[in-house]
């Protein structure tokens, strides 16, 4: 039995996150429900707070430490998603409050919700077995499930919020059925015995291989990839734009945070198989996404499609399965969350008055608004992958590590020759949504005033976009590090 | 110091200019104009510097600087200039000082406007000083896409399908070589994969380049992801749409110094990597480029706008230079690269003289136009000049340039070259064409009012561009000699690698 030590070691944050959420509840009732703002302000900037601290406190007191607990690890590569979930969340916040105001009610409750998807999230990032998986898993959908729907005036909420349920339920369903066959080839729950086991076998029983499918399958829901995409642009379009972009950029990781320890730690060596499963998966996701793309109309749904493009770019890496890929997707994720935060935010500015995200919304932005305009330009280009962006470097690490793959596994050519037009092609609608901004009439004259606040976050996700596009070896080394210590973390039998 | 980050400059110039640009607010224009010409004469001071402290006995590779960026990933900061890269620094710095000085014209959003244009030089000089794989990709790509927002907003007629197509094809091109690139950096040239260009090469030139299938197989990615900004026929069609619709400072930039980054690429990076696959591919270039000459210059004659007539004549004149390219002789490629710097000054001439009547006539239909040499004959006066220059006259630097493509490539590409040779004639044609239809003979009424350049500050980009080409025709040894110490080294590795093959050949017959 692990003492309580050594279970706050690995959890802190999460035990964190939760305090944090239980003290907004007891603030909310304390400073009482008869006023309208009041609460609602004190409990937003108590989150805010109290996020910040944690992340704070993540980069200055935690450290990565090699112990593989049974219950989970605190290692770089749990760590690094750890920060990165904490700074989503606090974003996610900070995109809250310009939204705020379209709630009917129900704005004290939400950052509630906001910080236990976090704490699953986090939680994620450390689990070492199939059960408290599960846990975190579920804790993150269902908390996500009540954040999409969110606005009951709004019947596209609603919608979105039966859809992300069915589907979630669905593909909770193929991964429970997934890990019983696990279970059942190989007699363990947790990651390493389960990976003991399989590399025990000569060769995988069928029923493994089926298990592991599902399982894949099931987390590919998080990760927005082909065939448990169909729920993204939906959902995308009617959930309120800032648990969009919760959903875009933190859903997206937790899918990436399981998917890589799945492949990288339990499978280990055995993963060279499942090379072909995940190329064909990447190689699809990227067709369907980017396609799918070309003809959106709102920006929400388009981000959605290019969420999905973004995901078969991740495939991609984890089927090139070495410590650079490991690294790429880590680097990856970080520049997708400045880019994708800043668009959603522009988003939201310029949808203020009308609820509507339809493209013609952004139309002559740059006659109303020449600094949203030019966030929205690096925001877009960043995502297609252009230079001085971060997106550049990110694309530009997972295809190095893949063509490097590709020298052992030829096959992975014709998927990076896939992903190379499939660039080009994401070019071409990431460049339709700057010809509105910069080229087409405005629809309405006015011009569009930005807070302060607005201002300076969306600055931030500016400098640090064009940042990490120069300067990007500290990021890279820890994104390295992090994927060092996946690689490295030899699977042990009981 | 300033000797060591000599050729950072030219990057962190225009940089900080975009960066300064954007503090700027937008309602002082002037001080963003101010503060552009002011960065485009630093660099030209700099540019003449650089190419007068260039020690041409020693060779090589000068000036260089080495900051390792990141080492995990084999991404060093390494830049660079040998006698190649000089002469293209220089015909950016001027380009750019020139582009600069016709921009203060700009009718709307100078501030954008000047941002844009400062990006896309700072892209153009990291591409031409970089001597590391990734940051030479990453400077490319930044010279590419500024100008989807320089054609889409401020050009004019078609400008947005243009523009669109314009970045498309190039981004194409791009991650063609892209693919090609990363298919060399992983094909165990070094022991550990770098990007560092210096590196690389000098593993190919102590014989461990890759083997004859591999170039074979991997040199077209460079070549045909290189050839299409070259531009490369059939791969040409985004380019006189594309300069037709930019904007003058935009078309100068574009058809004067972004066109020679495919040739520059080829020469830099495909050529000495894979020696045995030039010698392999560049025949089928040479054939090639015959349709860029002929099928160019035949559309050119046919064309009804004027800017349609110089794009058409650029691409022309870029089979030229890519005549020159798989000439594999010493003087065939140093006259293309001094063609490449003689064109992209008389390009930029050209346009920016077009676009000087063009923002005061609003047309450029040929049929429109006419006996406008009465009302501009200071311009005028530069246009004849310039189609002078063009059409291969004596006395300007196109006439040694191309002549020396011609004699370099005659021995090996006899009929290539007698295509050319008739290709000149096809210049004259519509040049002297478009001469006569835009300054000579009747004049409408309607242009009663034209203004012609009179300001030295107006006449003062005409003037450079012009005293540029004037000054390397009469003196063009002053070009060639410091083009030839970089020229010479490729050359000798290619007349290696073209033995090898023979030898190779006569294995496989024995």
């Amino acid at each position: 039995m692990p003492s309580f030590a050594e279970i706050m070691s690995v959890y802190g944050l999460e035990f964190g996150l939760g305090a944090l959420a239980m003290l907004l509840i007891v603030v909310d009732l304390i400073t009482g429900r008869g006023r309208l703002t009041g609460p609602a302000d004190v409990v937003r900037l108590l989150a805010l707070g109290g996020v910040s601290g944690l992340l704070i406190y993540s980069f200055m007191f935690l450290h990565a430490s090699g112990e593989v607990h049974a219950f989970g690890q605190l290692d770089a590569f749990a760590l690094y998603f750890k920060r990165f979930f904490l700074a989503t969340t606090l974003f996610t916040l900070l995109l809250t409050a310009p939204y705020e105001a379209r709630f009917s009610g129900g704005r004290a409750e939400f950052p509630v919700l906001v910080l236990l998807t976090a704490m699953g999230m986090c939680m994620l990032s450390s689990v070492g077995d199939f059960v408290s998986l599960f846990v975190g898993l579920e804790l993150v959908t269902i908390s996500l499930f009540l954040l999409t729907a969110w606005r009951p005036g709004l019947p596209r909420s609603i919608e979105a919020g039966i859809k992300f349920v069915i589907i979630g339920a669905v593909a909770a369903a193929f991964l429970v059925y997934g890990i019983a066959f696990v279970y059942g080839a190989t007699g363990a729950l947790d990651f390493a015995g389960v990976s003991a086991a399989i590399q025990s076998m000569a060769t995988m029983p069928a029923g493994l291989k089926f298990g592991l499918l599902l399982v894949l399958v099931g987390l590919g829901f998080k990760l927005g990839a082909v065939p448990f995409h169909i729920w993204i642009p939906d959902v995308y379009q009617g959930a309120p734009t800032p648990v969009t972009a919760f959903l875009s950029v933190g859903s997206k990781a937790a899918g990436v945070v399981l998917l890589m320890r799945l492949v990288y730690t339990v499978l280990g060596p055995a993963a060279a198989e499942w090379a072909g499963v995940l190329g064909g998966l990447a190689a699809i996701t990227l067709l369907m996404g980017n396609l799918g793309a070309i003809t959106q109309t709102d920006l929400k749904r388009f981000l959605g499609y290019s969420g999905i493009a973004h995901a078969g770019f991740l495939l991609l890496a984890l089927a090139a399965h070495s410590e650079a890929s490991a690294s790429s997707i880590l680097f990856y994720m970080v520049t997708y969350l400045f880019a994708n935060m800043a668009a959603f935010l522009v988003i939201i500015v310029v949808s203020r008055t009308s609820d509507d995200s339809h493209m013609d919304r952004v139309n002559g932005l740059a006659e109303r608004s020449p600094f949203l305009a030019f966030v929205l330009l690096v925001s877009m280009l960043s995502l297609a992958g252009v230079p001085p962006f971060a997106g550049f470097v990110a694309k530009f690490m997972i295809l190095r590590a893949a063509m490097e793959a590709a020298l052992h596994n030829p096959a992975l050519y014709w998927i990076v020759g896939l992903s190379l037009v499939m660039v080009v092609v994401s070019l071409y609608y990431y460049l339709c949504v700057l010809k509105r901004v910069y080229f087409r009439e405005p629809e309405d004259k006015g011009v569009l005033e930005i807070s302060g606040s607005t201002k300076a976050i969306l600055l931030l996700c500016v400098i640090a976009t064009i940042g990490l596009a120069i300067f990007f070896n500290p990021l890279v080394e820890s994104a390295n590090a992090g994927a060092q210590s996946l690689m490295g973390a030899l699977p042990q039998g009981h | 110091m300033l000797q060591d980050n000599l050729l950072s400059l030219f990057i962190l110039v225009p940089a900080v200019a975009t960066l300064g640009c954007f503090l700027i607010p937008a309602a002082s224009p002037r001080l963003v104009k101010q503060l552009s010409v002011g960065a485009s004469l630093l660099t030209a001071v700099l540019g003449v510097w650089l190419f007068a402290s260039y020690d041409q006995a020693a060779a090589g590779y000068q000036f260089m600087q080495k900051i390792d960026w990141v080492p995990s990933l084999g991404i060093s900061y390494q830049v660079g200039v040998d006698g190649i890269s000089v002469a293209m620094v220089l015909l950016t710095c001027i380009v750019y000082l020139a582009g600069a000085l016709v921009s203060c014209a700009v009718p709307k959003r100078q501030k954008d406007f000047f941002i844009l244009l400062n990006a896309l030089v700072a892209g153009v000089f990291g591409v031409f000083v970089s001597l590391d794989l990734f940051f030479f990709y990453f400077f490319y790509e930044l010279a590419v896409v500024p100008m989807y927002l320089l054609i889409g907003y401020w050009g004019s007629a078609n400008r947005e399908y243009a523009s669109m197509k314009l970045t498309l094809y190039l981004t194409a091109g791009a991650v063609v070589a892209l693919f090609g690139l990363l298919g060399v950096y992983f094909s165990g040239i070094t022991d550990t994969p770098t990007f560092d260009l210096v590196a690389i090469q000098a593993a190919v030139d102590a014989g461990g380049g890759l083997s004859e299938n591999l170039q074979y197989f991997w040199f077209p990615f460079l070549l045909i992801g290189f050839a299409a900004i070259a531009p490369m026929w059939p791969l040409h069609t985004w380019s006189p749409g594309g300069h037709a619709a930019a904007p003058s400072a935009a078309s100068m930039m574009h058809a004067g110094v972004l066109m020679k980054l495919g040739s520059y690429a080829i020469i830099r990076i495909a050529m000495p990597l894979m020696p045995e696959g030039a010698v392999m591919w560049l025949p089928l270039v040479a054939i090639l480029c015959c349709f860029n000459i002929l099928y160019g210059g035949l559309v050119a004659l046919n064309q009804k706008d004027l800017k349609f007539v110089i794009g058409y004549s650029s691409s022309s004149h870029m089979g030229y230079v890519l005549l020159g390219v798989a000439s594999l002789t010493t003087f065939g490629l140093t006259g293309a690269v001094f063609l490449m710097f003689a064109h992209g000054v008389m390009t930029a001439l050209a346009f920016s003289l077009i676009g000087f009547f063009y923002d005061q006539t609003h047309t450029r239909m040929l049929d429109d136009l006419g006996g406008l040499m009465r009302k501009i004959p200071f311009v005028g006066v530069c246009f004849v000049m310039m189609a002078m220059a063009s059409l291969g006259l004596p006395g300007f630097a196109n006439f040694a340039s191309e002549l020396m493509v011609i004699v370099g490539s005659w021995e090996r590409y006899p009929i290539p070259t007698m295509i050319a040779l008739f290709g000149l004639v096809i210049g004259a044609t519509y040049l002297l064409r478009a001469v006569r239809a835009v300054f000579l003979g009747d004049m409408d009424p309607k242009w009663e009012k034209l203004q012609d350049a009179r300001t030295p500050f107006q006449r003062a980009p005409f003037l450079l561009l012009l005293g540029v080409l004037i000054f390397f025709g009469c003196f063009p040894w002053f070009m060639t000699d410091m083009i030839k110490t970089g020229v010479e080294p490729i050359i000798s590795s290619l007349h290696v690698a073209e033995q090898n093959l023979i030898d190779l050949d006569a294995q496989k017959g024995m």
